[in-house]
């Protein structure tokens, strides 16, 4: 196990390695500099100067590159002997909990919290950053600038999961049981629906109905079209601040939430028919076990296999923060700070976030390995 | 003759496909005493295996339904019981093996865990003397070392291991009636005999009844006391296992029979297997079902539908000529010189 | 702040996304003179002398969020950051959005040479000097004093920032007293009207690190509101500055009105017109399309209150008159003033706005139209429509040149307004008879290549024009003959070494040009800024078709005195002013 871990984070680590080259260089090959703003004024020549200098757009390019690799993986502020300390500790503790999640779960839920908690507070009391670079945009330094929109982008994106499962899972296990019924069709079309709609068309149409025709038909403000808090949240009473925070989340929550339910539920749904027409499905019936046991005990636990893939994805993507939604709705994620760089042409926002998104995709996807060998016995790490 | 374990009268499963009503199961009737050995025989399609779900109830709405029909268990109907007392027949009372052990055990719960829950299920007992049963009847099928082999997982096992573990669960909770559906198909033919001996030897331990359902007629012959052939979900056939074998009264049973692997016959002769494929159970043919693959078909075969008639002392059988023809006669292997001789 | 603010325009038209990109260049327009101003706007204020009310907040939405705050370093060009600033900046001039005017901001007046403020010395510098307002003081207290400018040009022209010194770096000797400022520049220059339009607090800056420690949060404020909170990704929150010394002259009260000023930062153009619809913001300017000012037209019976004005980018059609034209077309006759003359003639400029711009403009009569309609000569209005007249001067030009003279037009493809004005063209043409034809190219080789080695006929794109004397000054750049690309302006050849037309016009045109960059005398600015006008216009060396739009919308039964500028001031150049009507009576 140990050793399958350390060969995936080899791996993983060699991909990250590819992605970084890839996307250094598909940014130096899209035409266009950072400074090509300035160069429109002829008379910013000298600042112009001034910055290629600055910012090292005179060197070569394998030599930008090294200096951003090794920035990138360089910590400020810390001493480089815990990062692989903290790194092993991160990953021996994530399998771990999971493990014990699934073997003893709520027991490992437990443990799976008070880990989380201990890691939260040992990496935010170690103040570890990472020379990750400036701007080009003049948005300062660019580790600050990602943390600052990770917790808008990790509120948007947990509710949405939240929300995605939670309909979504019962959704697709409810349509497989009544399988070409009324509720079925339904759902089926809905989810169709869903993954025709282009994400933009969702998020305006949400706008419209729920926040402006809802508004005028019931005279009361329920949603708000952008935004993530009132600006004078500040004075807000807790109650009023807990409103706020629902009035503002619940448009781009529910547009991200749509689509991943629907792909939920459709997923849900398939895996749940084939378990349900599996001869130990079967055997479980001419046990004499109630219905409500066959579907809970064996169905259930089965059908949930390949759902943990799809969701662990689903959370590596969305460190990344949903690009399009965060831009409709005006939240104030990493997703959005994103198109800001690309328009910008702010490399070294662009690399970081890249990176940060390949990082949370290598680190799902193994997490999502070992999950899936704890919750089928027949998976084998060799 | 003591009241019978199980009497099916006139049962009758549809399955509704967009085709059209597939009836796979149209009017059977037969008896099972305790202790029996039962064979069900035929092709498949025949509706030899949604007979053994139907007793079972496990045919599912809407796709199939039982449409009418007994099946009388200890005098009650089982077709009437409600589902929680149908639960406790089933698995408890009546109990069922399937031919795929290979994907018939859930995979992701060891078979300690799937052993126990049948147990408890259908026992009051405790955890640890679930445990401790579950442990003999992996025992009692001679799974070695049971006690470790409780926390494994189904792949850890061999096929024929697995077949012994449903065996055990099967077994466990000493039903009245084990349903075996082609229990021996999936393995191969070494473990064949050795698993079909284990089975019947630990049935009749417990004074079990068992309803055999098979394709193959030498699987049958060798375990059963009594025999029924089924052909497009009717019976054309049953009789006592020796009756059946030496003295076959239906054309389709005599067609089995020579398509049968002999392994008393030395010489290698060439198998005879019977021309045509058994009709779609859509589009059944009137009259005989049979008919169209019948070397012996006359034309009152094409109009009336022969019925199940009794022809002696546990023997019945479905065809217009039973009286008349004498299969046992004819060697198979020659029938295209002398069928006609023998029906002028 | 107006220098800054029309590089930041170029800026913003250049990052958006609406296929304006390349199309622009810096050129600045001339707002009139002081003396002869009358405002152009016939929308005059309908706020009566009443008292407005205190308190009352206000929100703008906006699709770009500023990267810094600090409007000096790098990023801090973009508009958003002067739309902000407009609150809280504190500086030499303002460009009033009624009269499109530079107006003074923190100085008593605008130094002029007919007041004094601007003296030509005998050995050729020039002095600007500046008289503080006595109340102007910054948010905590402080006065705002000479030294605060000293401070700023020391700011500007310290080596180690990457600020843009340009004009600043020729100021020759500068002196601070408490409420005054005079600083001598190696030469005169008309660019000066457009100098320390933000000024910095010295006593708050003084020492800090300019250019990390400014990002995220403001100096002292000198405007109406102060900085409150920047929550990243959202918007940035401004209240009431209650140390601020302007008035409402109408009315007499102290200013500001509201309590509270928020910026929104939403990406989405849709989005933006969602919240507007939800009243979510009070105040948006989206870029124009038909699309959008018809949704926001629709929401006047509302309370909405929609301005669609002609903006500063202002399109044209140009000939080329170097050597490159013959690559594109052979047959062409674009030095034959004939020919021209047919073009013009040929072309229906209201065909063209009703087309394009769903007749929300008129038709531009002179370049200078677009943002000093006052100063301009419409020199222009000498050529109307008249395909009978064309096809006579198309007869004359054959005529004279003895070839089959034609037009190969082109202009960018990837711009719908522009696809569609060849479209229309190929009618136009037919009717007069002259034989014409389509040639467009995508944006980046048109503005690359094509533009650079002079290589088409006839031609159209835009320029962004701002406002000021010096600013329309530099639109004459464009024609020196003296400046051929790549290092000058003179895309269209005219007069340049390697031209075809070599003429007396093309002499006094560069004369004309040089007088303008060596006085700071508004008079004579004037003067030559309209002989070089009609010089243009005479040789139809362009035709100016139309300004493109800029819109604004608010909702007009919340908040009041809001006036759109559609140059580089922005909408909230007059934020100080805005009120909440709601809270009247």
């Amino acid at each position: 196990m140990l050793a399958y871990i350390t060969r995936r984070l080899v791996y993983g680590l060699v991909t990250l390695l590819a992605l970084s080259m890839i996307v250094f260089s598909l940014l130096q090959a899209s035409g266009g500099g950072p400074l090509d703003r300035l160069k429109l004024n002829p008379r910013m020549q000298d600042l112009i100067a001034q910055l290629t200098k600055d910012w090292g757009l005179d060197q070569p390019l394998w030599r930008q590159y090294l200096t951003w690799l090794w920035n990138y993986v360089t910590p400020n502020d810390f001493s480089p002997l815990w990062v692989p300390l903290v790194a092993i500790a991160i990953a021996a503790g994530v399998t771990f909990a999971i493990v014990k999640l699934v073997k003893y779960q709520w027991k490992g839920a437990a443990i799976l919290a008070v880990w989380v908690l201990a890691v939260y507070g040992a990496v935010t009391n170690m103040t570890i950053r990472f020379n990750w670079g400036i701007s080009f945009q003049g948005f300062g330094d660019v580790w600050d600038l990602v943390f600052s929109r990770v917790g808008a982008t990790f509120r948007l994106g947990f509710t949405a999961l939240a929300i995605a499962l939670i309909i979504g899972i019962p959704l697709g296990i409810y349509q497989a049981i009544r399988q070409y019924s009324f509720f079925d069709q339904l759902g089926t079309m809905g989810a169709f629906l869903m993954f025709s709609t282009p994400i933009f068309i969702i998020g305006v149409g949400l706008q419209i109905i729920l926040a402006l025709y809802l508004e005028k038909w019931t005279g009361v403000k329920l949603f708000f079209v952008t935004g993530m808090n009132d600006p004078g949240y500040a004075n807000l009473s807790l109650i009023q601040r807990i409103i706020d925070t629902i009035q503002h989340l619940a448009l781009p929550a529910i547009s991200i939430a749509l689509i991943s339910l629907a792909g939920y539920s459709r997923f849900q749904r398939a895996s749940m028919l084939e378990v349900l027409h599996s001869d130990y499905l079967r055997t479980a019936k001419a046990k004499g076990l109630p219905r409500r046991k066959v579907v809970v005990k064996h169905a259930l636990r089965n059908a949930m296999i390949p759902i943990v893939t799809l969701v662990s994805l689903d959370i590596a993507f969305m460190i990344g923060g949903a690009i399009i939604t965060e831009s409709i709705f005006g939240w104030p994620g990493v997703g959005r700070l994103y198109i800001t760089a690309i328009a910008g042409i702010d490399y070294p926002v662009v690399m970081a976030i890249v990176m940060v998104i390949g990082i949370g995709i290598v680190a799902m996807n193994i997490i999502a390995d070992i999950l899936y060998g704890v919750m089928d016995p027949r998976v084998r790490y060799d | 003759m003591t009241q019978p374990l199980l009497r099916v009268t006139d049962l009758r499963t549809y399955f509704s496909t967009e085709e059209g009503v597939v009836r796979a199961v149209d009017g059977i009737s037969f008896d099972l005493q305790p202790g029996e050995r039962r064979g069900v025989v035929g092709e498949s399609g025949s509706g030899k295996s949604v007979t053994a779900m139907s007793i079972m109830r496990l045919i599912e709405p809407p796709a199939g339904e039982i449409v009418t029909g007994r099946i009388e268990y200890k005098g009650a109907n089982l077709l009437e019981m409600a589902e929680d007392e149908m639960q406790a027949v089933r698995g408890g009372q009546i109990a069922m093996i399937f031919q795929d052990p290979m994907t018939a055990l859930n995979p992701v719960y060891t078979i300690g865990d799937q052993l126990m829950e049948t147990i408890t299920l259908h026992q009051k007992v405790s955890k640890r003397e679930a445990r401790d049963i579950a442990m003999q009847a992996l025992a009692d099928v001679q799974i070695p070392n049971p006690v470790a082999r409780l926390e494994e997982y189904p792949h850890q096992f061999s096929g024929g291991m697995r077949q012994r573990v449903m065996i055990a669960m099967g077994l466990s909770c000493n039903p009245d009636i084990l349903i075996a559906d082609e229990p021996t198909t999936a393995l191969d033919v070494t473990t064949q005999a050795k698993i079909m001996d284990l089975m019947l030897g630990l049935a009749d331990e417990r004074n079990t009844a068992v309803l055999l359902i098979t394709h193959d007629l030498g699987v049958v012959a060798g375990f059963c006391d009594t025999i029924q052939v089924m052909y497009a979900g009717g019976i054309v056939e049953s009789g006592s296992g020796d009756e059946i074998f030496h003295n076959p009264q239906h054309p389709y049973t005599w067609g089995l029979l020579g398509s049968m692997t002999r392994l008393d016959q030395a010489q290698q002769v060439r198998l005879h297997s019977i021309a045509g494929a058994p009709p779609s159970v859509i589009d059944l043919p009137v009259g005989c079902r049979f008919r169209p693959r019948c070397e012996f078909a006359q034309d009152i075969c094409g109009r009336v539908l022969p019925p199940l008639v009794e022809t002696g002392a546990g023997r019945s059988v479905a065809c217009h000529f039973a009286e008349e023809l004498d299969l046992k006669a004819i060697d198979v292997r020659h029938r295209e010189t002398e069928a006609e001789e023998v029906i002028s | 702040m107006v220098l800054l603010i029309a590089f930041a325009l170029v800026a913003a038209a250049c990052s958006s996304d609406d296929g304006t990109g390349n199309e622009t260049t810096t050129t600045t327009t001339v707002a009139p003179d002081t003396t002869t101003t009358a405002p152009p706007e016939t929308t005059t204020t309908t706020e009566p002398k009443l008292e407005h009310p205190y308190g009352g907040e206000a929100i703008v939405a906006d699709d770009q969020e500023p990267p810094t705050l600090n409007t000096f370093v790098p990023g801090g060009d973009n508009f958003i950051v002067s739309l902000i600033g407009n609150a809280y900046f504190v500086g030499v001039q303002k460009i009033d959005g009624y009269t499109l005017a530079l107006i003074p901001d923190v100085v008593e007046s605008l130094p002029t040479v007919s007041n004094g403020g601007v003296v030509v010395n005998d050995d050729g510098t020039m002095t600007v000097s500046y008289q503080i307002r006595d109340e102007a003081v910054w948010e905590d207290g402080t006065p705002i004093s000479g030294d605060d400018f000293q401070f700023t040009l020391d700011t500007i022209l310290n080596p180690d920032l990457p600020i843009d010194k340009t004009t600043y770096e020729d100021v020759v000797s500068s002196d601070a007293g408490a409420k005054t400022f005079t600083y001598t520049l190696a030469a005169p220059t008309a660019i000066y009207e457009l100098l320390f339009g933000v000024i910095l607090p010295k006593h708050q800056v003084e020492g800090s690190d300019f250019v990390n420690d400014w990002n995220d949060t403001m100096w002292l404020s000198g405007g109406p509101f102060k900085f409150d909170t920047w929550a990243k990704g959202e918007f940035v929150h401004l209240v009431r500055n209650d140390n601020y010394w302007g008035i409402d002259e109408e009315t007499g009260q102290t200013l500001p009105y509201l309590d509270e000023v928020t910026f929104k930062f939403i990406p989405e153009t849709e989005s933006i017109l969602n919240a507007f619809k939800a009243r979510e913001v009070d105040a948006i300017n989206p870029a124009p399309s038909t699309e959008i000012i018809n949704t926001l037209q629709a929401l006047e019976p509302e309370g909405a209150r929609v301005e669609v004005l002609a903006g500063s980018i202002w399109e044209h059609v140009n000939f080329q008159f170097g050597p490159g034209r013959l690559d594109r077309n052979p047959n062409s006759c674009n030095d034959n003033y004939n020919m021209r003359l047919a073009v013009a003639q040929a072309i229906d400029k209201t065909v063209l706005t009703d087309e394009i711009l769903a007749g929300q403009v008129a038709p531009l009569s002179s370049f200078v139209d677009a943002f000093s309609p006052t100063l301009s000569t419409k020199a222009w209005d000498q050529y109307s429509y008249d395909p009978a007249a064309a096809a006579a001067s198309y007869a004359a030009a054959v005529a004279e040149t003895g070839k089959e003279c034609s037009v190969v037009f082109s202009t960018t493809s990837n711009n719908d307004g522009r696809v569609k004005m060849s479209e229309l063209f190929v009618g136009m043409f037919e009717a007069a008879g002259i034989p014409y034809e389509n040639d467009l190219e995508d944006s980046s080789l048109f503005f690359g290549e094509t533009l650079d080695n002079g290589t088409w006929d006839f031609g159209e794109w835009a320029w962004v024009g701002g406002a000021g004397l010096a600013a329309l000054i530099s639109n004459y750049d464009l024609f020196d003959p003296e400046a051929p690309p790549p290092d000058g302006g003179n895309y269209y050849r005219w007069g340049t070494e390697d031209s075809s037309v070599i003429d007396d016009a093309t002499a006094r045109f560069a004369e004309v040009r040089d007088e303008m960059n060596a006085t700071v005398d508004d008079q004579e600015l004037v003067a030559l800024i309209q002989e070089g006008e009609n010089i243009i216009a005479d040789n139809l060396v362009i035709i100016p078709l139309y300004a493109r739009l800029a819109t604004a919308a608010v909702w007009e039964d919340e908040i009041g005195n809001y006036k759109h500028n559609p140059t580089n001031g922005g909408h909230t150049w007059n934020i100080g002013y805005w009120y909440r009507v709601d809270l009247e009576g």
